[in-house]
């Protein structure tokens, strides 16, 4: 009975089950979703129906619609699914380690603010065209710095155009580098850690010592000269920044080495486990702990630097929206026009501050001795 | 009684405000420029903005009027121009002392222009006087130019005497090394410290032959961050900025209580959108046409500038000086026509003179306005269906790219935005910019690689006469056929725009992008307290 | 521990060397002629390779670069564009950006150890929130943003402070000038922002640690008061991780100071790093880089000496 009800509508199974709570989440997420959809249509952007429109346009309307689509047929599938489970062991439910740290995930506002933020800014990005008022490179040569207004709720720049448009878009350029990089850094650091923690002696030498080479270049002295050889296109940008953030490395490290010498390990190593399934079942789930943390930070550190990259003229080029390029072409307008300077500061301090609260709250709230 | 009293207290009235604008001497001035120094030796200085100390520093042999920018006498009082306009005399002054002692002697002249000239000292200026055979002594205060026997006459030659003259002995003495940050000339300021990023000190040359300068001591102060410098101006920091943007020019005019002056002329300078003729599609004059339709050019540069400190151009040569055709330039140049530029792509696309996947890279240099201009252009070109992007680049790459190199002649760029100025001769804007000989490998400025036969005859037949009535429709017949080829998109020309404070009196702002303070035209002075 | 510093010493020279190695194959990589940058648009080829014969910049690679490694290390090489040697160059600027580095990071540890403190102590508490939510504002905001901020509030609304540049300076140094320590502030102050909450949270983390030790717990059973407890055992042994880790952050302040100064027109190194990468000076930007290098290795090491001094658990041999 609860599935039909749920194949119906996401939430109502639920809500017939008793659990009201969840309910309400896949209730939410279902309103949400089709409000977008709803905007969607009425502005005639989804893209099985939109006509007459530029193929670079058009692009970009078909992402966000698949993307739409997709969340919505998730919020089914994952209703039913939920259903399933929750019926199939009521009593195993809320005893382990990850229900424990879920129910004080949700009991801690700083975590729940990080979230709420995070959500926001991953569906403007996801969303833009839809959300987007106007086309963001879209030059209107007669309404140059115009103050915020009704028509403009965050004025224009200095060629024009709507700030409010491009600080949506710009959302884009902010989340997909800061993202990419950081999932670079996981994998690289993350190979990295393992590497020198499993095997130690010579191994462990080695990446140790390049991870202090990587330390001990400047950073900043190294991104510059890569973009002036390579340009300073987002895959390079993305590059860098997944190169030098290597953090990641040390703590799985000393979370393999910790690890390793545990009884557990040593019996499972004497049982003939192979290595791999002993990295991937033992050594892995301890150390998630800190890499969500610091991936979490991590995302915040390589947006800020993407912003002062591309403020100091090295970053993502005009006319692509970026909150840093929108920043460096503010400057010398602050005075005249400070709307275009401060909302693209605010969307980074904002978007930055959300992240980071977010591993704050993490940390805090997955600390095994924290009572 | 009374009434006498009353008379007593206006004429003291009106005598204390005729002496409040006296000039004053003493006071310090503190000038902001937008980038940092370089070099202090004229011979190898070749940035503008070195050039504000050292122009404080040295004398020049000649200066520019700054009414009708014919040149005037500085160090040299007189000169003669052979009948063949091979060779210029100059007579110099005498008593003329460097900051040391040394006294200023046509040695000192002579041995500034060779060295300049001579390649294997490998100065940036060098090219400045390829005409240059040899510089001649002939008595103590007499020196002669002869020009090489191809060169002459040459016109413009006796512009190119705008330069500082340095001590010949102290040069040899100190090495070139050392002078560059010790530099010792003969102007009405002596050099005091470089703490360099930071400010350099000049004071107060007393035994200045010329005159006496009224400003004690000036501090340069280089402040790279323009938002910066308009604050250091708005609060006094400095006393004069070396460039306003509109924004604040207008900010700063519509409220005088802030207490800046801006002081605006149009300069020497061209700034243009080229194309590389050298391969498709900026070879095909439909491109180039489709790309001048894509967007407003005069609204662009509006915009941009906010009507203050850009003018259209029309053409190269700008309109402060003599053959800029400006009126028949302007009838020829092409209006915004979307719909016909997007016709036009098509068509290109179609025959492949826009192959597949041609994405147009608009280079420029790291200046804002230029960046703004390259992304109006790139916007437009993505709206009629060109993928478009801007690359700016800093100057180093950007020469690099546009000097091509000899594994890759024909250049790696497509289209591009740049600026010239030059010397107030129309040739220091034709030559260099659409001469076949100037489109070289390695350097050369002809970054079009425009070669048209006609237009080199003519430029070149206008530069051996000195008479400005033959060379004038020659340049103007020049002109009408490059800017007819749409070589360049003419983008605009720069309005040189300084604020100054409303202590500062005697500063006239100059189209040459100089700062003079001190010179035959101009002695600036400060109130102080 | 003596010989651990040697073998970190000699480690250190390996990695200066390969370090060496890659920013000089950057540097030949970078497109930017160095020659063309000093002849400037206009020059001929003959100007361009006179000078390219003077820059020796058509020698083979490896003679280019042992040139540029011997005259590092004896200190005769020349930056090419300032005229001076490249030691000279480097040291000319490194005072202002060390004044400019060591203040911030006073006024950082100043404000974010008592800051960190007290919202460990009061944890979860509205002081804790306010406290982290200043914090993570901090490290959110841009540099260069609160430097442009700080100069318009104090320099041109307030006019109490000089907008930009470096004050008098005696010898090398301005702080011990009325003015120069003036012109030091504002940029100190927006530097110090970055390093504020870094630290601020790793002071609360540090102090959260050492509270739920033992020892903390024996002495509040023998009846020690609270405020003893906190300042007796607690607060030096949370100190120590925090100042300890000072050393690892000198690459974040030096970053953050290259924003700093080219905003607020301070002429440091941070500037002048900028500067010789445009001007594609390569003697000066592989000196910079290996000062750079040399002075983060001497972080680390220090940084594991004190951990080790301290707690006398750890032994590096």
């Amino acid at each position: 009975m609860r599935y039909a009800l749920s194949l119906i509508l996401p939430g109502l199974g639920h809500l017939y089950a008793g659990f009201y709570t969840r309910a309400m989440l896949f209730l939410a997420s279902l309103v949400i979703h089709g409000g977008i959809l709803g905007l969607a249509v009425a502005r005639g952007q989804l893209v099985w129906m939109a006509h007459g429109v530029p193929a670079r346009i058009l692009k970009g309307y078909l992402f966000s619609s698949l993307v739409l689509v997709a969340f919505l047929g998730l919020t089914w599938v994952l209703a039913l699914w939920d259903l399933y489970r929750l019926g199939k062991r009521p009593e195993q439910i809320g005893q382990s380690y990850w229900s424990l740290v879920g129910r004080r995930f949700r009991k801690d506002p700083k975590g729940l603010v990080g979230v709420g933020i995070i959500f926001m800014i991953l569906y403007l990005a996801l969303f833009s065209p839809f959300f987007a008022p106007f086309d963001p490179i879209k030059m209107d040569l007669i309404n140059v710095r115009a103050p915020p207004s009704p028509k403009h709720p965050l004025g224009t720049d200095h060629f024009g155009r709507d700030i409010l448009s491009r600080v949506i878009y710009g959302s884009r350029t902010a989340l997909g580098i800061g993202v990419m990089a950081t999932l670079l850094n996981m994998l690289l650091g993350g190979i990295l850690g393992l590497l020198g923690g499993f095997y130690r002696g010579p191994t462990d030498a080695v990446v140790m010592r390049f991870l202090e080479i990587l330390n001990s270049i400047p950073f900043l002295l190294f991104a510059l000269l890569a973009m002036s050889i390579f340009g300073s296109s987002i895959p390079i940008l993305i590059l860098v920044l997944g190169i030098f953030g290597l953090q990641p490395a040390r703590i799985i490290r000393s979370e393999v080495l910790s690890v390793r010498e545990e009884d557990y390990i040593l019996a499972a190593k004497a049982l003939g486990v192979s290595t791999w399934r002993l990295i991937f079942r033992h050594v892995f789930p301890n150390a998630i702990a800190s890499l969500l943390v610091t991936t979490t930070m991590s995302i915040g550190v390589n947006i800020v630097t993407v912003a002062g990259l591309s403020f100091l003229g090295f970053g993502v080029k005009p006319p692509t929206p970026d909150w840093g390029n929108m920043l460096g072409d503010a400057q010398e307008f602050f005075r005249t026009a400070w709307w275009m300077a401060v909302f693209p500061g605010l969307s980074i301090v904002v978007t930055v501050f959300g992240f980071n609260i977010l591993g704050d709250s993490l940390r805090d709230v997955m600390d095994p001795r924290l009572k | 009684m009374k009434k006498v009293g009353m008379l007593l207290v206006v004429v003291g009235v009106f005598g204390l405000f005729a002496y409040a604008q006296e000039p004053q001497y003493g006071g310090t001035l503190v000038i902001g420029s937008s980038q940092t120094f370089k070099d202090m030796d004229p011979r190898i200085c070749n940035d503008v903005y070195s050039m504000y100390v050292i122009n404080a520093i040295f004398d020049e042999l000649l200066c520019l009027d700054p009414d009708t920018l014919k040149p005037a006498p500085y160090v040299a009082k007189s000169w003669e121009i052979s009948e063949d306009g091979a060779e210029i005399t100059f007579y110099l002054h005498e008593g003329i002392k460097f900051h040391n002692g040394e006294p200023l002697t046509a040695e000192d002249v002579a041995f500034t222009f060779n060295w300049i000239a001579d390649p294997a000292n490998a100065s940036p200026n060098q090219t400045e006087f390829e005409w240059l055979q040899e510089v001649v002594v002939i008595d103590d205060y007499t020196v002669k130019f002869i020009t090489k026997p191809d060169w002459a006459p040459y016109a413009p030659a006796l512009l190119g005497e705008n330069y500082a003259i340095v001590p010949k002995d102290t040069v040899l003495e100190m090495g070139d090394d050392e002078f560059n940050v010790n530099p010792v000339g003969s102007g009405p300021f002596k050099f005091v410290e470089w703490k360099r990023g930071d400010h350099i000190t000049v004071v107060r040359n007393e035994d200045y032959w010329l005159t006496k300068p009224y400003l004690e001591k000036i501090i340069f102060r280089p402040i790279p961050n323009l938002a910066t410098m308009m604050l250091e101006l708005e609060t006094g920091g400095i006393d004069i900025a070396d460039n306003v943007p509109a924004q604040d020019a207008k900010r700063f005019m519509d409220n005088p209580d802030l207490g800046v002056v801006v002081q605006q002329i149009p300069s020497l300078s061209y700034f243009y959108l080229g194309f590389n003729m050298s391969k498709a599609p900026s070879n095909d004059i439909r491109f180039r046409k489709a790309v001048y339709m894509s967007f407003d050019a005069t609204a662009a540069v509006d915009a941009v500038f906010q009507n203050l400190t850009g003018l259209r151009a029309y053409g190269a040569v700008p309109p402060a000086l003599w053959a800029n055709d400006r009126e028949y330039l302007k009838t020829i140049a092409i209006q915004e026509d979307d719909e016909q530029a997007k016709a036009l792509f098509e068509e290109l696309k179609a025959e492949g003179v826009i192959p597949a996947g041609y994405k147009a890279v608009v280079y420029c240099p790291p200046d804002p306005r230029r960046i703004q201009i390259s992304t109006v252009v790139a916007t437009s070109l993505i709206e009629n269906g060109v993928e478009a992007e801007v690359q700016p680049l800093e100057w180093g790459p950007y020469l690099d790219l546009l000097y091509r190199s000899e594994e890759k002649p024909e250049g790696e760029y497509d289209m591009y935005v740049i600026g010239w100025s030059g010397s107030p001769d129309p040739n220091a804007f034709l030559y260099y910019l659409f001469t076949s000989e100037n489109a070289t490998v390695g350097s050369a400025n002809n970054f079009s690689f425009y070669m048209n036969e006609r237009v080199d005859t003519l430029i070149k037949y206008a530069g051996t006469t000195l008479d400005p009535d033959i060379r004038e429709p020659e340049y103007v017949a020049a002109q009408r056929i490059i800017f007819k080829d749409i070589v360049h998109i003419p983008l605009y020309h720069y309005i040189e725009t300084r604020g100054v404070r409303a202590r500062v009196h005697g500063y006239k702002v100059d189209p040459t992008a100089s700062m003079p303070i001190v010179d035959p035209f101009t002695n600036v002075w400060v109130e102080q307290g | 521990m003596i010989a651990y510093t040697v073998r970190r010493f000699l480690q250190m020279f390996i990695v200066l060397f390969g370090l060496s190695l890659l920013i000089f194959i950057m540097l030949k990589m970078t497109p930017g002629d160095p020659a063309v940058i000093m002849a400037g648009l206009g020059a001929t080829p003959e100007t361009i390779q006179a000078i390219r014969d003077k820059l020796g910049l058509d020698r083979p690679l490896h003679e280019q670069y042992w040139r540029l490694i011997s005259g590092l290390f004896n200190g005769q090489i020349r930056a090419v564009t300032y005229h001076t040697s490249v030691w000279g160059i480097i040291f000319e600027r490194l005072p202002a950006t060390v004044e400019l580095g060591i203040l911030a990071l006073i006024i950082a540890l100043l404000v974010s150890i008592p800051a960190g403190l007290l919202s460990a102590i009061y944890r979860n508490s509205p002081l804790d929130y306010g406290v982290t939510t200043v914090a993570l504002l901090g490290i959110s905001t841009p540099v260069f943003w609160t430097a442009l901020m700080l100069m318009l509030i104090l320099g041109v609304v307030l006019r109490i402070l000089p907008i930009s540049g470096r004050g008098e300076t005696i010898g090398i140094w301005s702080f011990v000038t009325w003015d120069g320590l003036r012109h030091l502030i504002i940029p100190s102050l927006a530097l110090s922002s970055v390093l504020m909450a870094m630290n601020a949270r790793l002071t609360r983390a540090s102090m959260l640690e050492v509270m739920r030790q033992e020892y903390i717990k024996t002495a509040r059973a023998k009846g020690v008061r609270e405020a003893m407890v906190i300042v007796k055992h607690a607060f030096r042994n949370a100190m120590a991780p925090v100042l300890t880790n000072v050393g690892l952050q000198i690459s974040t302040i030096f970053a953050g100071a290259v924003l700093t100064e080219t905003t607020t027109a301070w002429p440091g190194m941070g500037r002048l790093m900028i500067e010789a990468i445009n001007r594609r000076d390569e003697a000066v930007v592989l000196g910079l880089a290996l000062f750079l290098a040399i002075t983060a290795q001497i972080g680390y090491l220090v940084v594991d000496l004190a951990y080790a001094w301290i707690d006398p658990r750890i032994s590096y041999d």
